[in-house]
C-alpha cells in the first residue's frame, strides 16, 4: 500500500492506522485521548489530519490508512483546529497548575504550549463542577481539570474488566463518575491513564512534583508475579509508585497493593530491632542475644521432640537468596522437610 | 420578522416548502441537521436557534471536545443575545464556531448539527442584528420539540437507539450494548439472525464503502451473552395484581408480553401450537434460526414471570369474553399470518397429493410432521417464504429443486443474501415465469404448466409488471407443488371469539393508533393487523400495545405516544439521502462472515452462518459514523 504523508512517499502495510504509519516514519502528531493499550476511539480530535480530496479532516488514531491516501499533518488549518480544541479545553479549567501534582508531566499543559495557545476567547456561563465521592478513596476525581479522554473509563474497562467508570450527563456537564463503585478494585489504573490531573492519589501526605522526584525502578515485592514499578522517591522517601508501559512484564498495570502499599516502608510502625517477650512485655534486644534464643530453642525443641516438630515458614517477600538459605537451614540444620512460605496459595 | 416561508434542506432553496403536522397540529418551523424551514414567518428565528441549540447541547453525548464545549459556547450565546446581552462580534463568532465544530467534530452531532447556524445567520442577519441593538425575546408564541434520530433508527420499525449499541461495541462493552437492545427489544438474538435489516439500507456507511452489518452486531452481543450466561437483569416495577391475556406466543405477543410483565402484570399467553414463537418458531427454518436461541430468550422472558399455556387455540378453546371472566382485564390478541393465498389457476386443488402450501410446507418441517415426498419440488413466490422452501426442500433431500417467479432477481422481494444463497446451494431459478396451470394424475401433483413473462410498466407499487409472452408455455414436471406467494391472517376464529371486533377487507384486526380494536379493552398488533410483514415490526407493535395497555388500566384514557408523532415528522425529513456528499474517506470493507460451504450446509438443519469474533466486531462496529441527527420544530399550541 502506498500513502503520502506531508509530502513523504511511504509503503505501509494494511490495516495500519495513519497515527501508527507516520509514528514509524518519525512524523509528529499530537495525541490526548490515545492509548497505545486501549482501542483508539479519536474522541479527542488533537490528532486530525486532512486527507486530499475531502472536506473534513479525520482522526490518525482510528482511520486506517487506505491505499493512494494523501495526508496532510501540519496544514494552518489542522494547527487552528487542534488550538481551537485546546482552546475548548480551557474554558473553565482552573489554572491552578501552580498546585496540580501533574504539573510538568501534564499532556495538556505540553500541549497548549506545543501550540502556544495564549488567548482563550470563549466563555461558557457554568458554575464549577462539584467534588464527589470516587469508587476508591485513595483517588481524588478533579472534575474541572478532566479533559474527558475517557482513557480512565477505557483503562478499567478494557484492561482491568471492571467496567467502574463511565460518563454521565451530557454536552459540557459530562463529567466522569462511577457508575459501578462496587466493582471497583482499587488498582489505580484508571489513575496511571489519566493525562492531566483529574486524578490524583490521595494515599502519601508528601507530594512531589516531576523535577523535584527520582524515579527507581524496582520490582514489586509483595507477590510471585513480579511486577515492574518505579518508586518516585523525594528525600529518600517513597511519596508515589508510578509504571513504565514498556517495563516488565505488566507493561505498566499493578494492583492496588503494588500502587498504593508503600506506606509501610516508610512506617514509623515498622520493626527495626529484634525483640524478645520477658514476662508479658517484648522487650528489645541485640541481635546476638536474640540469635542465641533462638538457636538454644530451637535446639531444645529438637532434641526433646524430634526434628519433625518444627516447622519453617519463609516470606514470599524475602529474596530468593534468602528463601533458599532458609529452607536450606530448615532441611539440613533442623532436619525436617517442613518448610513453606507465604505465597503458596 | 422575515417576511416569507422559505426551506433551505438538503441544500436546496424552496419558497413554499410543504407544510408538515405534528401530530393534528401544524409546524411553524423546523431547523435540524440538513437545514431549516419556515412555514410561518412570524416564528421568532432567535428563539428557534436559542431551542435548537440547547438540543444539541443535550445530545451531545460529552466524548469530543469540539462539539462538548463548542456547542455550550454557541448555546451561550444564543442565550446572551435572547436575553439582550449580545455583542456585536456574537455572530461573527457563530458562524466561525459552527464551521469549525462541524469540521472537528467526532460524529454527526457536532459535524451535521451547527452548521444550519451559518445559513441562518447569513441570510437574516438583520433578525439578529434587531436583538443585538435592543430588541427583546417575549413569551414563546410557539411550543418546541426536540428530537434525536439516525437514519438507521428512523428506519427501524421499533426504532432501536443503532448508534449507541454499536459504539458500545466499539467500546468493548458488550453487556451495555444489549441492555441497550433490551430496552425495546427481548428478543436480540432472534432478530439479529433473521432480520430483514431497513437499517442496514439506510446506513449512511454506504456513502463511503459498504453498510455497517448492524444484524450481525446484534446477534454477536446476544450470543456473547448467551455463552456467558450473562443476560441482562430486567427489573419489575412491584406487582399490580392485575392479569393480561396475550393471545398467540409470536414476536408481537412476546415483546408485549416482556414489556407487561416489567410493568408489573401479571401475564399468560395462550398458544396455539406447543412451543413459543409463532411464525418464528414454525414459520422460520432451523438453518436460519436455531431453535435453541428462540427458546433461550423466550426463556428469559418466562423468568420475569410469563405464562405461556401451550395446545390451545383461541376461538376453539377460549375467547375473549371466557378471558374476562376469567378475570383478565386486558387482552392482546398477536394472531400472526399463518394462511396462504392460493394460486388461484386452473387445476389446483388442495387436496392434490404433493401440493403444499409454503407456510404449511415450513410449519411440517419445524414441527417434525410428514411432508409430501418426492425427488422434484416447485416453489411459486419469490419472497423469502418461497427462499425459506426451496432452501428446506435441499435439506429434506429433494434433488431438483425449482422456484417460479413471474418477475426478475432485481425485483424478488426476498432478501438479496437469502436469494444469492440459495443458488449457491443449487436452486434452479425460473425467472420471469408464471404458473398457469397444475397438472395432475390420479389425484397427485405431476407438473407445473408455467409460461413466460416480459415486463411491462411500473404498476402500483414501483415494480414493472409482469406480461405473459403469448405461445411460451412450458412445463416443468414435478412430484410436489408449494405456493409461496403470500399469506393471510387467518381471523375467522376473532369473528366469533370477539364480540364486536371489525375485520378489514385485507382480512386483518381494524386497530386504531393506540393499537385497540373496536372491542374495549381488546388490542392487537403483529401481521394480524397489518397483513404478512417483517419480525421486527411485529416486536414494534407488541412494544408500543403493552405500552398502549398500561395507560388503558393505569389512566385508563389512550393517546398517541410523542414516539409515534415524531416518526411521521421525521420521515418526512428524509434523514438518509444516498446523494449525499462525501466527506470523509471510506474504504473500509465490511468485516467478513463464515458461512458453511454449500455442499455442506444444505444437508442440514445447522445454523451455517458464523457470528462475529470479537476482533470482528469491533472492526465492524468501529466503522459506525455515528450519524445522530438533532432536530428542533415549532408547532401550534393548541
Amino acid at each position: 500500500m502506498q500513502i503520502v504523508i506531508d509530502g513523504k512517499n511511504i509503503t505501509a502495510d494494511h490495516g495500519l492506522t495513519i497515527l501508527e504509519i507516520a509514528k514509524k516514519e518519525g512524523i509528529h502528531i499530537p495525541t490526548l485521548c490515545f492509548m497505545e493499550k486501549l482501542l483508539p476511539i479519536g474522541s479527542c480530535r488533537m490528532c486530525v489530519v486532512e486527507v486530499e480530496g475531502y472536506e473534513n479532516p479525520v482522526t490518525a488514531c482510528n482511520t486506517p490508512a487506505v491505499d493512494g491516501m494523501v495526508i496532510r499533518t501540519n496544514t494552518e488549518k489542522i494547527r487552528n483546529m487542534r488550538k481551537d480544541i485546546l482552546r475548548f479545553l480551557l474554558i473553565n479549567h482552573p489554572l491552578d497548575c501552580p498546585i496540580c501534582d501533574k504539573g510538568g508531566e501534564c499532556l495538556l499543559q505540553d500541549l497548549v504550549y506545543e501550540y502556544n495557545v495564549d488567548v482563550q476567547p470563549y466563555t461558557i456561563k457554568a458554575p464549577l463542577k462539584e467534588y464527589k465521592e470516587y469508587s476508591t478513596p485513595a483517588i481524588k476525581y478533579h472534575p474541572n481539570r478532566c479533559v474527558m479522554c475517557s482513557r480512565c473509563i477505557r483503562t478499567c474497562r478494557e484492561v482491568v474488566g471492571r467496567n467502574v467508570l463511565d460518563i454521565v450527563g451530557n454536552g459540557f456537564d459530562a463529567r466522569v463518575e462511577p457508575v459501578n463503585p462496587d466493582r471497583c478494585i482499587a488498582c489505580g489504573e484508571c489513575l496511571s491513564a489519566c493525562p492531566v490531573g483529574a486524578l490524583t492519589e490521595t494515599v502519601s501526605p508528601t507530594k512531589g512534583r516531576i523535577w523535584q522526584i527520582k524515579r527507581v525502578p524496582t520490582v514489586c515485592a509483595y507477590c510471585g508475579v513480579g511486577c515492574s514499578l518505579e518508586l518516585n522517591v523525594l528525600d529518600n522517601k517513597i511519596i508515589k509508585v508510578t509504571t513504565d508501559v514498556n517495563a516488565g512484564m505488566n507493561k505498566g498495570v499493578l494492583c492496588a497493593k503494588g500502587r498504593f502499599g508503600y506506606e509501610f516502608v516508610n512506617s514509623p510502625e515498622r520493626l527495626t530491632k529484634p525483640l524478645i517477650r520477658k514476662g508479658n512485655e517484648l522487650v528489645e534486644t541485640t541481635w546476638d542475644e536474640a540469635l542465641s534464643f533462638v538457636a538454644s530453642k530451637l535446639t531444645e525443641i529438637k532434641n526433646k521432640y524430634g526434628s519433625d516438630s518444627i516447622a519453617g515458614l519463609a516470606s514470599a517477600r524475602c529474596t530468593n537468596e534468602d528463601n533458599y538459605l532458609f529452607q536450606k537451614f530448615i532441611r539440613a540444620v533442623i532436619g525436617t522437610n517442613n518448610v513453606d512460605h507465604c505465597a503458596r496459595l | 420578522m422575515i417576511d416569507k416561508t422559505f426551506a433551505f434542506w438538503n441544500n436546496k432553496y424552496d419558497e413554499n416548502p410543504k407544510p408538515l403536522k405534528y401530530g393534528e397540529k401544524n409546524v411553524k418551523a423546523v431547523i435540524g441537521w440538513d437545514g431549516i424551514e419556515v412555514f410561518d414567518p412570524s416564528i421568532d428565528l432567535i428563539e428557534l436557534c436559542l431551542e435548537y441549540s440547547r438540543a444539541i447541547q443535550n445530545y451531545s453525548c460529552g466524548q469530543c471536545i469540539p462539539c462538548r464545549v463548542g456547542t455550550r459556547v454557541i448555546r451561550d450565546i444564543f442565550e446572551g443575545i435572547y436575553k439582550g446581552e449580545g455583542k456585536s462580534d456574537d455572530l461573527d463568532n457563530i458562524v466561525l464556531l459552527s464551521e469549525n465544530i462541524s469540521l472537528s467534530s467526532m460524529c454527526e452531532i457536532g459535524q451535521s448539527s451547527p452548521r444550519v447556524f451559518k445559513y441562518i445567520i447569513e441570510q437574516h442577519k438583520d433578525v439578529f442584528l434587531d436583538y443585538i441593538n435592543g430588541k427583546r425575546g417575549t413569551a414563546k408564541a410557539f411550543e418546541y420539540k426536540s428530537a434525536m434520530t439516525a437514519p438507521c433508527m428512523q428506519a427501524c420499525p421499533i426504532h432501536l437507539d443503532i448508534p449507541k449499541y454499536v459504539e458500545n461495541i466499539k467500546f468493548g462493552r458488550y453487556e451495555d450494548s444489549l441492555e441497550t437492545i433490551c430496552e425495546k427489544l427481548p428478543l436480540p438474538g432472534v432478530v439479529g439472525r433473521v432480520c430483514v435489516r431497513p437499517c442496514e439500507f439506510n446506513c449512511r456507511r454506504t456513502l463511503l464503502d459498504e453498510p455497517i452489518q448492524i444484524k450481525h452486531l446484534k446477534r454477536f452481543v446476544a450470543d456473547f451473552a448467551l455463552e456467558r450466561d450473562y443476560w441482562p437483569k430486567f427489573e419489575c416495577k412491584p406487582k399490580k395484581n392485575i392479569k393480561v391475556a396475550i393471545i398467540g406466543a409470536g414476536p408481537a405477543g412476546l415483546t408485549a408480553s416482556f414489556f407487561l410483565a416489567k410493568e408489573g402484570y401479571d401475564v399468560t399467553i395462550f398458544e396455539t401450537l406447543s412451543e413459543p414463537g409463532g411464525m418464528a418458531a414454525v414459520g422460520i427454518p432451523d438453518y436460519r434460526l436455531p431453535r435453541e436461541i428462540l427458546r433461550g430468550e423466550v426463556s428469559e422472558i418466562e423468568k420475569l414471570g410469563v405464562k405461556i399455556v401451550y395446545n390451545k387455540t383461541f376461538g376453539i378453546d377460549f375467547t375473549v369474553e371466557d378471558l374476562e371472566n376469567d378475570g383478565y382485564r386486558a387482552v392482546f390478541v398477536g394472531l400472526g399470518c399463518h394462511c396462504h393465498k392460493k394460486l388461484d389457476i386452473e387445476g389446483e386443488d388442495q387436496n392434490l397429493q404433493g401440493y403444499i402450501p409454503g407456510v404449511y410446507f415450513l410449519r411440517y418441517i419445524n414441527t417434525g410432521q410428514e411432508i409430501p415426498k418426492g425427488k422434484k419440488i416447485v416453489v411459486v413466490g419469490g419472497g423469502n417464504v418461497a427462499m425459506d422452501c426451496v432452501r428446506s426442500a435441499l435439506r429434506m433431500g429433494f434433488e431438483d429443486v425449482n422456484i417460479v417467479y413471474r418477475r426478475s432477481k432485481a425485483e424478488m422481494p426476498a432478501d438479496f443474501v437469502e436469494v444469492m444463497e440459495a443458488e449457491e446451494e443449487g436452486v434452479k431459478f425460473h425467472m420471469l415465469t408464471a404458473p398457469k396451470r397444475v397438472i395432475s394424475k390420479d389425484g397427485k401433483v405431476v407438473g407445473l404448466e408455467c409460461i413466460k413473462m416480459q415486463l411491462g410498466e411500473p404498476d402500483a407499487s414501483g415494480r414493472r409488471s409482469p406480461v405473459p409472452v403469448p405461445g411460451s408455455e412450458f412445463i416443468i414436471e414435478t412430484d410436489v407443488l408449494v405456493p409461496a406467494i403470500g399469506q393471510e391472517a387467518d381471523i375467522s376464529c376473532c369473528v366469533t371469539a370477539i364480540n364486536g371486533v371489525e375485520i378489514t377487507k385485507k382480512q386483518t384486526i381494524l386497530v386504531d393508533e393506540n393499537f385497540m380494536s373496536t372491542r374495549v379493552g381488546v388490542f392487537a398488533g403483529g401481521d394480524c393487523v397489518i397483513g404478512a410483514d417483517v419480525l421486527i415490526r411485529a416486536c414494534a407493535h407488541g412494544r408500543l400495545a403493552a405500552m398502549k395497555i398500561n395507560d388503558y388500566l393505569t389512566k385508563g384514557k389512550l393517546e398517541v405516544y410523542d414516539e409515534q408523532l415524531l416518526e411521521k415528522v421525521i420521515a418526512e425529513l428524509k434523514p438518509f439521502d444516498i446523494k449525499e456528499k462525501k466527506r470523509v474517506p471510506g474504504g473500509l470493507k465490511r468485516a467478513h462472515i463464515k458461512h458453511d460451504p454449500p455442499e455442506v450446509r444444505k444437508t442440514n438443519f445447522n445454523e451455517y452462518t458464523k457470528g462475529f469474533t470479537k476482533e470482528e466486531a469491533i472492526y465492524e462496529a468501529s466503522r459506525c459514523l455515528r450519524c445522530y441527527r438533532v432536530v428542533t420544530f415549532a408547532y401550534d399550541k393548541q
